[in-house]
């Protein structure tokens, strides 16, 4: 199979073909299956079951699944804004995107999408939802939409380009750390940490931790250039091995201008995969951070898509290489074991029913109606602090952390009114996650959903943890070296 | 076998040879194949791993890619004989993805197990049978006689239930006789050429009077033309049968009853339930949708086409087994995925907290112990040593028929409450009330299989069961109306 295989593709070797052409004509022939199968979908079918049996990250991409996954590595196609989930079996917003036709024009989260185009979505699938909404920039979709309390209505959205945010960074108020979270590596991902890290030293901080946690990977190149942006030039990043000579490769960091350093944290978890893995590994390697949370997925392979159909809207996705951390580490099926291991940070199991039906976003709501416009009527809430996007009890004189036992208290009346009655062993291990959950939801409502991501960052029990260790490092020379 | 249909005049031979021959297609062209050429030959080139690139190993997984996209039924034939002749004792249909339990076999090792009709099975073996080839899933159940058998299931309340049972060897045949009072019962369970011959010219020679109750409750497969042939026998010439739909609208082929000079009259009852799938369906939508026979039960499988062998070239003597004709009723429904509903049916089960009781504590099995070791006063003590419960000659004295009832009722009552106390049963009185009609039947079907022959327990057993007992009530009033008539 060595010195032929090249010519495979010119002249397929007839004899060892002829099964399979014997069998898909004969399927052709007399199939009478519901639906029916036209010959390109049954050469499609063998084609994904050759690609089947090479491993879990390699499949035959036809036309509608290359599609999505061209958009999905451009980084940008055309919508309207908004992420969508199914929330107690409805098809609902989950939460607009800033910038966006639906920001605009006043979508919410936990909006109940009733028709796309006047087509009921009762029985849609997730995908195929998103495929109706999705379309060229300047052409109109109508969502009608029916949110609780409110009369069912059309509104008209004009598709834009959309850019999915795939990087976000913030400044912790509570501990003045630099914050970035890269969700996936797509186009301009490294351009947008540069411009992240640059804010960062104008705001003179002391650390940064670098969030990759749930990162499933994504381009070789800007995993690369990520770490390039942390490294002093000409140091190994990541090589790899393959069969096909232009696949193999050593990638080493540039000389570069400036680029802003800090004391750096990457937070990692057992879903970071891939590019995720390249940079926590290099970093790790070269000592120039601390990887912080839980041993990674373990997938260091790459992937190359190449057409293979003449019109190019078929594609083949295989993968190519494996690769290797700069001290050779083997990462497939290993993971990057972190310097500092955390507790999984997991939502108690109680939790799940209470996000599948929209509790604490609901719960927000009537808190809020019941306060009011004129903030009057409260009697466990400072309705001046709400408008400001804090729960306080009333009064000037009470501590703010009292107002947490009060929001425990509430929320379990509350949910039993809906008939989710609570053990009181249940409760206890809830309380924690049901209040830093109000809390997340009353910042949403009143403040919008970029205020509320800032605050679940600000309260997710790890990244405080990486804060704390950036504080303590960046006090140690001070403080313990001698003069 | 074709043959003989077409001597018997059912098919035209013109059917014979556009139909049923394997049609050939153009052959590919490399523009066609295009797409998965130049993917072998990419993949051939730079696939990391050396050792996963043969060309065998690759065509063999292409083919494996084409046959999976296939129905559940339509699958390549591995050569080799199954593992063995015995089994678990249960029944499966392929729907959805889904292995659905569409029979349980009484008193085997999957009903003692617990599985029930309308369970999913998930794993055999911890082999997943999701997406499998129904045929493939029996071959991970099928085994030697003694043998165990690990399985794990999804009841109908969403529990996963798991347990290791016996292999047993069941022979049943493809059909049986049973011999009730005032009808013929017959009992189908794979409606095959053979057992359709014989069930027709068994119908041919029963008394017209006295109707037939045709069960078909528990026939999971048989042949279509076997179906259609004794569809034919019951109709009158020129009605639809079935229609079959080939590849393509133009293979459409319906299948009309031939003209004869009379077809078999005797009046007739189906039993269907979700355990008729397959070519039994074609029969009981033929004839229910003509009005020549009443269904009592529940809605079938729904499941209704013809597969065909092909041989493959270079493949080591394996063949592919692909889905040739899809059959629609004659209402025009597609049989497959909507089946045939039944237009009667005997009422509703006892409520799944209460079976579950009834299996928790075994109380059919204690009851009927205990009434045959210690007769209470109220019961016939020889009847009950013949494996009857009935009430005795001193109790049914000088009572109407009404009043022997409710005091066969209150003894059974009584003797029921007796047991559960004293075996610290826990089974409330409300639950023994609500439940007691069933019992009664039940405890009645025990003994019988306990201290009589298998036959007698069998005509017990069908006398008790509410669906069958059913369909021989509409017998007799069809008798008593045509007798009114006269």
């Amino acid at each position: 199979m060595s010195a032929a295989s090249s010519s495979v593709a010119a002249d397929p070797d007839a004899a060892a073909l002829k099964p399979l052409l014997g069998l898909i004509e004969t399927v052709e022939a007399n199939y009478a299956g519901d639906p029916p199968l036209r010959r390109d979908e049954v050469v499609k079918q063998a084609a994904s079951g050759m690609v089947s049996s090479l491993d879990r990250y390699s499949e035959f991409l036809d036309q509608q699944k290359y599609k999505d996954l061209q958009e999905d590595t451009r980084g940008s196609f055309g919508g309207i804004g908004i992420e969508i989930g199914i929330v107690s079996g409805k098809l609902s917003v989950i939460a607009p995107i800033e910038g966006t036709p639906a920001f605009a024009a006043g979508l919410l989260g936990g909006d109940v999408i009733a028709f796309i185009n006047g087509t009921p979505t009762d029985d849609m699938k997730i995908m195929d939802a998103v495929h109706r909404i999705k379309g060229p920039p300047g052409t109109k979709v109508v969502l009608t939409i029916q949110r609780e309390g409110s009369p069912m209505r059309d509104v008209p959205l004009i598709r834009a380009i959309i850019t999915p945010v795939n990087i976000r960074d913030t400044v912790l108020e509570a501990s003045g750390i630099g914050y970035v979270a890269i969700h996936s590596f797509s186009e301009h991902t490294a351009e947008n940490l540069y411009d992240a890290l640059r804010r960062f030293k104008e705001g003179k901080l002391k650390g940064v931790i670098l969030d990759l946690r749930s990162n499933p990977g994504g381009l070789l190149q800007e995993a690369t250039r990520v770490v390039d942006l942390f490294l002093p030039g000409g140091v190994a990043i990541v090589s790899t091995e393959a069969r096909d000579p232009a696949q193999r490769a050593k990638y080493y960091s540039s000389e570069k201008m400036e680029v802003p350093q800090f004391p750096l944290v990457v937070l990692v978890n057992e879903w970071s995969a891939s590019g995720s893995e390249i940079v926590a590994g290099a970093l790790k390697d070269h000592r120039r951070a601390i990887i912080m949370g839980r041993r990674t997925f373990g997938k260091a392979s790459v992937q190359s898509i190449t057409p293979v159909s003449i019109d190019k809207t078929q594609a083949l996705r295989m993968t190519v290489a494996r690769y290797y951390t700069p001290s050779h580490n083997e990462i497939h099926e290993v993971g990057i074991e972190p310097d500092v291991t955390l507790p999984a940070s997991r939502y108690p199991p109680g939790m799940r029913r209470y996000f599948d039906e929209s509790a604490f976003n609901r719960f927000a709501a009537e808190v809020l109606i019941a306060i009011g416009p004129a903030g009057a009527g409260t009697v466990w809430l400072d309705a001046g602090a709400l408008k400001a996007g804090r729960l306080a009890p009333p009064g000037k004189g009470a501590a703010p952390e009292k107002v947490d036992g009060r929001i425990g208290v509430e929320f379990r009346r509350w949910a039993d009114r809906q008939g989710w009655n609570e053990t009181d062993e249940a409760w206890d291990e809830l309380e924690d996650s049901v209040v830093e959950q109000v809390r997340i939801a009353v910042m949403r409502k009143v403040k919008g959903e970029e205020s509320a991501r800032r605050y679940a960052i600000e309260f997710d029990p790890q990244v405080r943890t990486a804060a704390a260790l950036l504080t303590l490092s960046s006090s140690v020379p001070a403080a313990g070296r001698p003069r | 076998m074709r043959r003989d249909l077409a001597a018997r005049g059912l098919l035209s031979a013109c059917l014979l040879t556009g139909l049923l021959a394997a049609s050939s297609a153009p052959a590919l062209t490399d523009e066609e194949l295009e797409p998965f050429l130049n993917a072998m030959a990419e993949i051939q080139r730079k696939y990391v791993d050396e050792t996963k690139v043969d060309t065998a190993t690759l065509l063999r997984k292409a083919s494996e890619g084409v046959v999976n996209a296939l129905d559940a039924e339509s699958l390549v034939l591995d050569p080799a004989p199954p593992p063995g002749p015995a089994g678990p004792g249960f029944a499966i249909g392929v729907r959805g993805g889904l292995a659905h339990v569409i029979d349980v076999i009484e008193g085997g090792a999957a009903e003692a197990a617990g599985l029930k009709v309308g369970d999913h099975l998930l794993q055999v073996d911890g082999k997943d049978t999701g997406g499998e080839k129904r045929l493939e899933i029996e071959r991970f159940l099928a085994g030697s006689a003694g043998s165990k058998v690990w399985l794990l299931w999804e009841d109908e309340d969403g529990t996963y239930r798991e347990a290791q049972v016996e292999r047993t060897a069941t022979a049943r045949p493809a059909w049986r006789r049973v011999v009730m009072p005032g009808a013929e019962f017959i009992q189908v369970f794979r409606l095959d050429e053979a057992a359709a011959d014989q069930i027709r010219s068994d119908l041919a020679s029963a008394p017209a009077a006295g109707g037939a109750v045709l069960d078909l409750r528990r026939c999971a497969g048989g042949d279509p033309d076997a179906a259609i042939a004794l569809a034919d026998a019951l109709l009158p010439g020129g009605l639809e049968i079935v229609t079959g739909r080939g590849v393509n609208a133009k293979s459409e082929h319906r299948y009309e009853a031939t003209r004869k000079s009379k077809p078999v009259g005797v009046p007739l009852v189906l039993l269907v339930g979700p355990g008729t799938r397959g070519a039994p369906e074609i029969l009981a939508a033929a004839l229910i949708h003509h009005r020549r026979a009443l269904a009592v039960g529940k809605g079938t499988f729904g499941y209704a086409a013809r597969q065909k062998d092909f041989a493959l070239p270079s493949a080591g003597g394996r063949k592919l087994r692909l889905t040739v004709e899809r059959f629609t009723a004659p209402s025009g429904i597609c049989l497959t995925g909507t089946g045939v509903g039944a237009e009667l049916s005997a009422g509703e089960a006892l409520p799944r907290r209460i079976e579950r009781e009834l299996e928790r504590t075994s109380l059919v099995g204690r009851l009927a112990e205990r009434l045959f070791a210690a007769p209470p006063a109220a019961f016939d003590a020889a009847a009950l040593q013949a494996g009857n419960l009935a009430l005795s000659a001193q109790e049914s004295k000088g009572k109407s028929v009404a009043e022997r009832r409710g005091e066969f009722e209150r003894a059974f009552q009584t003797a029921a409450e007796a047991l559960v106390r004293e075996a610290g049963l826990g089974v409330s009185r409300d639950t023994l009330e609500q439940a007691r009609l069933t019992l009664i039947s039940r405890v009645r079907v025990e003994l019988a299989k306990r201290h009589k022959s298998p036959e007698d327990a069998l005509v017990v057993r069908l006398r008790e069961d509410p669906e069958a007992a059913m369909g021989l009530d509409l017998l007799r009033a069809v008798r008593r109306m045509s007798g009114a008539a006269q």
